[in-house]
């Protein structure tokens, strides 16, 4: 799990590619999310495969927008399979005002991105009430280092020009208190964090290599984080580039994380399996928590196997069967009891996935483990992928924190997506049943017509020595 | 006194007119922009080549000109951030490592399971769902030059997608007669890399086609050498020539033939016959230029972050020890000696067939006609000026 290994400073991203798109109504939704869905992957080099309807679905209770509550009105799309490359920097980079020739962009190298820890990229566009733009692109990296010093993360220090187009151009370093040790010296001093306003030092030619040695000997060996983000609103050229930096040790961890995440498959050969889900709450408050899971129609899950465990106590726990109404969104109802299913999508074959939401409340140190069983199904010839023994990716599960009494923010945690493998045929068939059917077929009907078509004759006659010969009368 | 002016200036028109060719004929159809579909069809790790070949092309395109608007580029797998890869976000063609064909700028158009057969066809016909994005069609018209490149696995008449399905002959040779009649493309230019290439382009029957294979019926195409930092062949023999040659093309060369870029690879080279064939070209197929389909006539300006500086094999002093023990330098000057010594052989008989060249197409015979009559009508109506001025001096002097 990511926030539990490198920490909670920003959102994750899930493996591969993800799409969330909220709507203004509720009509309609499919055929809208198919053609967005095609044309932001035109945009950003990725498969067409975000609009198949066998993969996205609706999530209900999860909300993706901290600012408005977008239930029912957002389609979510997510492909764990898709690689994440040089191909898709490159249109992430022709979003910025100046791509990646002039401000913090250029430091951004592809052969160092891609061969880090974790690196996720991310462009985010609002429509607010009063009918401003929000565009916001983040791009967080996960870096190794030896030393704190921009040669050494980016591969450059900060050559070139600033920007112009962009009002701002700001690095802002989190999580260091001793700004003396920084080279060169900040202009803003925060609590806990230092900040760097880059408007003069580049024009004046001075290459920017930001350079951090602790005149203590701290004890530095956990990870360090980068986030660089980009925001650009209608109503001004605001551009704010954040950089943002966390250093954690591995004492920090049970320090900084609120919940552990684990999702894994139970399986027992081709025919059936089980997908088991722990959440343990690391936090000393209780949490209130959604999960969403939507699974694919070739899982066909059995509702009734559902149960939730719990560390605490012997016995199952009962589930709440709420199914809202879906004009009903009281959020203080949703957390009444210790687990709740707020949904049941059931699947259809070749087409839909299968979902379901709980609302889950978790006492601290509690650890729940979902379970739910389900058989596999068969899939059409033509719908196996073209490296079908592979297997197929199964996307995570989203659990979101929800919570107003603890003031905390609302937050996305994804499971690690699952690898699942279906019972492949053998995809020589078709060929080999073709070719002995024909042959078969061939043989039969060609001695057939051989033997109609013959001329007859050709056998050589013998000459018989008897020389008186009994013809038949003739009848 | 009037009418002698204007008669006069009449004639002078008329002369004119007749004696300088009229503008109702285009016989020479200059194209004016330029496209290019560049395909890697083979999934897998182990067919690391054919995403080299296919990125070596698409490099030598966008140096030469050709914007990534006007490229399609279609990779059925992901190479540079593969798992197995050592070098995350670099693909070599040469295990000199010295060029990273991936680059900081690239934009795979169709990636993935979207490389298949029935995407390919449709790209070529123009025939997509409404709402396709921009960037996945071939937005071809009556003036596009459109180099289209092809390297896979294939065989007699069929070239392998995915490692699961075939496109036919006759499939590629329908797309193109359907992007013919919608008047898509002005020449193409086919260069396709498989074993058995040839056979591909059997059942061409659309005119201003030039096509170019590696290998006979019955012939393997050949990887050129191994690399053992990256485990896998780098690349395929005839992409390896091939770059030899064009990398010594500038931009804006006007003067390098296509038939010349055809004889820089002899058969011994790639172990394999290639051929170059026109179909029905409307003009002198040994005028063809490689920068009619390579380059671009638009001036493009590129980034210098972008440009991508090339280094010529050839001149690569490398005194490393490859793979089988001997020095690489030793290896290129086989090479270029054995080039040498079968440069006049290959001479006497290129492989060069030219198809049903010059062929007066019934419009050009049309435009003639009506050329002629034109100039008939002038003709006629100068003797009736004449015959007028006549009758009129006539008229008057009696």
């Amino acid at each position: 799990m990511y926030h539990l290994k490198y920490g909670e400073i920003g959102r994750y991203s899930p493996p591969g590619g993800e799409l969330i798109a909220t709507f203004e109504t509720k009509e309609d939704l499919e055929s809208k999310f198919r053609t967005v869905s095609r044309k932001i992957s035109g945009i950003f080099g990725t498969s067409q495969k975000f609009s198949d309807l066998t993969i996205s679905a609706q999530p209900f209770y999860t909300e993706f927008n901290s600012l408005e509550s977008t239930s029912q009105r957002t389609h979510y799309s997510s492909l764990p399979r898709e690689p994440v490359c040089t191909e898709n920097l490159t249109p992430w980079l022709k979003l910025l005002p100046c791509r990646s020739k002039a401000g913090l962009a250029s430091l951004l190298n592809p052969i160092k991105l891609y061969d880090l820890f974790y690196h996720s990229m991310s462009v985010e566009v609002t429509r607010s009430q009063e009918n401003s733009l929000s565009f916001h692109q983040q791009l967080l990296l996960v870096v190794e280092l030896k030393e704190f010093k921009f040669s050494q993360i980016f591969g450059t220090p900060l050559i070139g020009p600033i920007c112009p187009f962009s009002s701002q151009t700001k690095i802002q370093i989190e999580g260091f208190s001793d700004y003396s040790s920084f080279t060169p010296t900040p202009e803003e001093i925060g609590n806990n964090q230092v900040g760097f306003i880059l408007k003069e030092n580049l024009n004046n030619k001075k290459d920017f290599n930001l350079h951090y040695s602790p005149k203590e000997n701290t004890n530095n060996n956990g990870y360090n984080h980068n986030n660089i983000g980009n925001g650009n609103s209608n109503n001004g050229n605001d551009n704010n580039n954040n950089f943002n930096n966390n250093g954690i040790n591995d004492e920090n961890i049970s320090k900084n994380q609120s919940i552990k995440l684990n999702r894994f498959l139970k399986e027992s050969g081709k025919i059936r399996g089980g997908v088991i889900t722990q959440i343990t709450n690391l936090e000393k408050n209780d949490l209130h928590l959604t999960l969403y899971d939507s699974l694919p129609w070739f899982m066909r899950v059995y509702f009734h196997t559902l149960t939730i465990k719990s560390n605490f106590e012997n016995k199952e726990i009962e589930i709440t069967d709420l199914n809202l109404e879906r004009e009903q969104d009281n959020e203080s109802n949703l957390f009444a009891n210790q687990a709740s299913l707020l949904r049941i999508q059931t699947s259809q074959d070749h087409g839909r996935p299968s979902i379901f939401e709980l609302a889950l409340v978790l006492k601290p140190g509690e650890t729940f483990q979902i379970s739910v069983d389900y058989l596999k199904g068969f899939l059409n010839f033509e719908e196996h992928p073209f490296d079908g023994n592979r297997g197929f990716d199964i996307a995570p599960a989203i659990v979101s924190m929800h919570g107003k009494k603890q003031n905390l923010k609302k937050r996305i945690y994804y499971t690690d997506s699952l690898l699942l493998m279906l019972p492949t045929p053998d995809f020589t068939m078709p060929y080999n049943v073709m070719t002995i059917t024909t042959t078969a077929f061939l043989i039969w009907y060609g001695s057939f017509l051989n033997n109609l078509t013959g001329r007859a004759g050709l056998k050589l006659k013998k000459k018989s020595k008897a020389k008186w010969i009994i013809k038949p009368d003739k009848f | 006194m009037k009418q002698k002016y204007f008669s006069c200036i009449l004639l002078l028109c008329i002369l004119l007119n007749l004696f300088f060719p009229t503008c109702l004929s285009s016989r020479t159809s200059q194209h004016n922009n330029n496209w290019a579909v560049i395909v890697c069809s083979s999934r897998f790790w182990f067919n690391y080549r054919h995403v080299a070949n296919a990125l070596s092309f698409y490099h030598t395109v966008k140096r030469l000109g050709i914007p990534d608007s006007n490229i399609i580029l279609m990779l059925a797998d992901d190479w540079a951030c593969n798992a197995r890869n050592c070098f995350p976000g670099k693909i070599f063609n040469n295990k000199d490592h010295n060029l990273n064909l991936y680059g900081t700028n690239v934009e795979i158009d169709y990636r993935g399971y979207e490389v298949n057969v029935e995407n390919f066809l449709r790209l070529l016909t123009g025939r997509h769902e409404p709402d396709v994005p921009r960037n996945k069609r071939l937005l071809t018209d009556s003036g596009s030059n459109i180099l289209v490149y092809l390297t896979g696995h294939g065989g007699n008449e069929f070239l392998k997608f995915q490692d699961s399905e075939e496109v036919s002959s006759k499939d590629i040779a329908d797309a193109f007669e359907q992007m013919y009649q919608k008047k898509r493309y002005n020449e193409i230019l086919f260069i396709i890399e498989t074993c058995q290439a040839n056979t591909l382009f059997n059942k061409f029957y659309s005119p201003n086609i030039a096509a170019i294979g590696c290998s006979e019926l019955g012939e393997n195409s050949y990887s050129h050498h191994f690399d053992s930092s990256i485990g896998v062949q780098v690349i395929d023999s005839f992409t390896y020539y091939s770059l030899n040659f064009l990398n010594n093309i500038k931009p804006g060369d006007s003067h390098t033939t296509l038939e010349k870029y055809f004889n820089s690879m002899t058969p011994k080279q790639i172990r394999s016959q290639p051929r170059l064939e026109f179909f029905q070209f409307q003009r002198n197929p040994r005028e063809v230029l490689v920068s009619d389909f390579f380059g671009s006539i638009h001036d493009v300006v590129s980034h210098p972050i972008y440009d991508y500086s090339f280094q010529n094999d050839n001149h690569n002093q490398n005194g490393n020890i490859d793979a089988n023990g001997e020095k690489e330098n030793a290896n290129r000057n086989d090479n270029f000696q054995l080039k040498n010594q079968f440069q006049h052989r290959d001479k006497a008989q290129p492989n060069i067939k030219i198809s049903n060249q010059f062929q007066h197409n019934l419009e050009d015979e049309a435009i003639e006609l009506s050329d002629n009559y034109f100039r008939l009508g002038m003709i006629i109506l100068i003797f009736l000026i004449f015959f007028f001025a006549l009758i009129e001096k006539i008229i008057t002097q009696k």
